[in-house]
């Protein structure tokens, strides 16, 4: 079998065709990718947020095609860096609005802190999350709710794939323990999906 | 405790992620604010001098190595179910030196100690800096600290994380040393998820799913030289890995590089503008680098980038001890082969 066959798809060719400033190309990949780079928003920021900030994403995006490598076949990566920048300014105007410190500028955590639901587990990850950083947390988020390879995590955050690496290392490791030491896996725990 | 079949932390964060679908409207109205957008000035079309830091390519291939890193079980239906008739073709030429590797390396003396040490790190900023410091017992314990002298305290508070993390991983290299290769390979694809159909073995994709999956049993369970032998055993499969003799810190090495290039552009032949946007089916794609030593198998360095370009910033450094745990517990960080120079 040939493994670019297989990894080829229709889809390389409608990302070129948008990247070239095909414009009914481009909103192809909108309605191809729109509702991951929404999810990633909603994520994040709640659904009311995503739903306000998703057309500034794309054109964003539709702006700074000329920054895409055609070499990328799946723009998500690309795509989540933008969405990323957009959700900072978004925090960062409503830092301006609350008089809240810088922190929360860089670092939207309290509103994915409020996307999760209740329960043991929750806790546990929550904490386990507040204590890896932002730095870190991004690094996990985007493999665990994007389901991005690190060498895409790399891309989105324009960081050496040896270092995201080595990040998601250590954010498993945190995590983990969290999870172990409440012993949340257990049969008689029970933990909520959102 | 946490065991074999206990969902991966990553996997149980990734249950929490799950969002209701957007609306249609809000995906239609974002489109048609595209379609109605101001065109580009042929000034900002033109693409950056500024040369790439990462390129990826092969969007189905790293999409699905995701999975294999984060054990989730996929949604979207990317993987595919295993072909029956699919079979890994080998690696004639680099294979066969990673195979007499493994052969040279299961065939060596059982390691002193009772315990693997490896401390990672990276030099950010012009400045060397620690990543993490894990001590991998024999006994399958598994204690991780930010830096090696966190490492006593977790000792003393128990907070072993073995069994679990990289425990399917390690166990698929294992079987690799001595057992039926293509079984272990199969095993080894699916350790993060054993729930999540593996692509059809010989195919990129599931290269892909080895190599990374390899790599984290090497990392883990670097002290171990059945995990090691099973780890280049398993590698030397792969037609995408390339294996280079050189030297680390004035030993001989052994630099092990897989590239898995994006996809070529001959779906797009007939259209003369996206051929000419494609280029050369070269230097897109997704290279990583191993180096490890050239006796023991002991993993030295990582690096990763573009295909057929230099890697991307400073290397990942391991540097892999055999140590007590007894000693490490109080603090102790002394290498057996420290004391067996001291001795001789």
């Amino acid at each position: 079998m040939d493994g670019d066959d297989e990894l080829t798809g229709a889809a390389d060719e409608t990302v070129v065709r948008a990247m070239a400033g095909d414009r009914e190309s481009f909103a192809e990949l909108v309605r191809e990718h729109g509702g991951a780079v929404h999810a990633y928003l909603a994520r994040r920021a709640g659904r009311g947020v995503a739903d306000d900030l998703l057309t500034e994403v794309w054109l964003r995006a539709w702006r700074s095609r000329g920054t895409y490598d055609i070499g990328w076949a799946d723009p998500r990566p690309w795509l989540y860096g933008i969405a990323r920048n957009v959700l900072r300014a978004y925090w960062r105007v409503r830092a301006d609005r609350r008089g809240d410190p810088l922190r929360l500028a860089e670092d939207p955590w309290p509103a994915v802190d409020d996307r999760l639901d209740a329960g043991r587990l929750r806790l546990a990850l929550t904490a386990a999350l507040s204590e890896l950083g932002e730095d870190y947390r991004e690094v996990v988020l985007l493999v665990a709710w994007e389901q991005l390879a690190p060498a895409e995590v790399a891309l989105a955050l324009g960081l050496p794939s040896s270092t995201v690496r080595s990040r998601l290392h250590r954010a498993r490791l945190i995590l983990q323990r969290s999870i172990d030491a409440s012993d949340l896996t257990h049969p008689d725990s029970t933990y909520q999906e959102v | 405790m946490h065991s074999l079949d206990s969902p991966d932390s990553v996997e149980l964060l990734a249950r929490y992620g799950r969002v209701d679908p957007a609306d249609e409207s809000v995906i239609g109205a974002a489109a048609m604010a595209v379609l109605d957008a101001p065109d580009l000035d042929r000034a900002s079309k033109r693409r950056s001098g500024r040369a790439r830091r990462v390129l990826v390519g092969a969007a189905s291939v790293v999409a699905a190595a995701a999975l294999a890193v984060t054990g989730l079980s996929l949604a979207t239906g990317t993987a595919k179910a295993p072909s029956p008739v699919a079979q890994r073709q080998g690696n004639p030429g680099s294979g066969t030196t990673l195979a007499r590797l493994a052969s040279a390396v299961l065939a060596s003396p059982a390691p002193a100690g009772n315990a693997t040490l490896v401390i990672r790190s990276e030099v950010i900023n012009g400045a060397a800096q620690i990543l993490g410091a894990d001590l991998f017992t024999d006994s399958g314990k598994y204690y991780f600290a930010p830096t090696e002298a966190g490492l006593p305290a977790q000792i003393a508070a128990g907070n072993d994380l073995g069994g679990g993390t990289f425990a399917r991983e390690v166990a698929a290299a294992t079987q690799a040393a001595t057992g039926n290769l293509t079984t272990a390979a199969e095993e080894m694809e699916s350790a993060p998820s054993p729930t999540t159909a593996a692509p059809p073995q010989g195919s990129m994709l599931a290269d892909n799913w080895l190599w990374e999956d390899s790599l984290q049993a090497l990392i883990s369970g670097a002290g171990n030289p059945a995990v090691r032998a099973g780890v280049m055993r398993l590698i030397s499969l792969m037609p995408e890995v390339t294996v280079t003799d050189t030297t680390a810190n004035g030993e001989p090495a052994v630099q092990i590089m897989a590239a898995f290039p994006s996809p070529k552009c001959t779906k797009s032949d007939r259209l003369a503008e996206i051929k000419k946007a494609c280029g050369p089916p070269v230097g897109s794609g997704v290279q990583e680098e191993l180096t490890i030593d050239a006796t023991t198998g002991i993993p030295i360095a990582f690096q990763g980038g573009a295909v057929g370009e230099p890697p991307v910033g400073q290397p990942l450094t391991y540097q892999v001890s055999r140590v007590t745990l007894a000693e490490v517990a109080q603090g102790r960080f002394v290498a057996e082969s420290t004391k067996s120079a001291a001795g001789a």
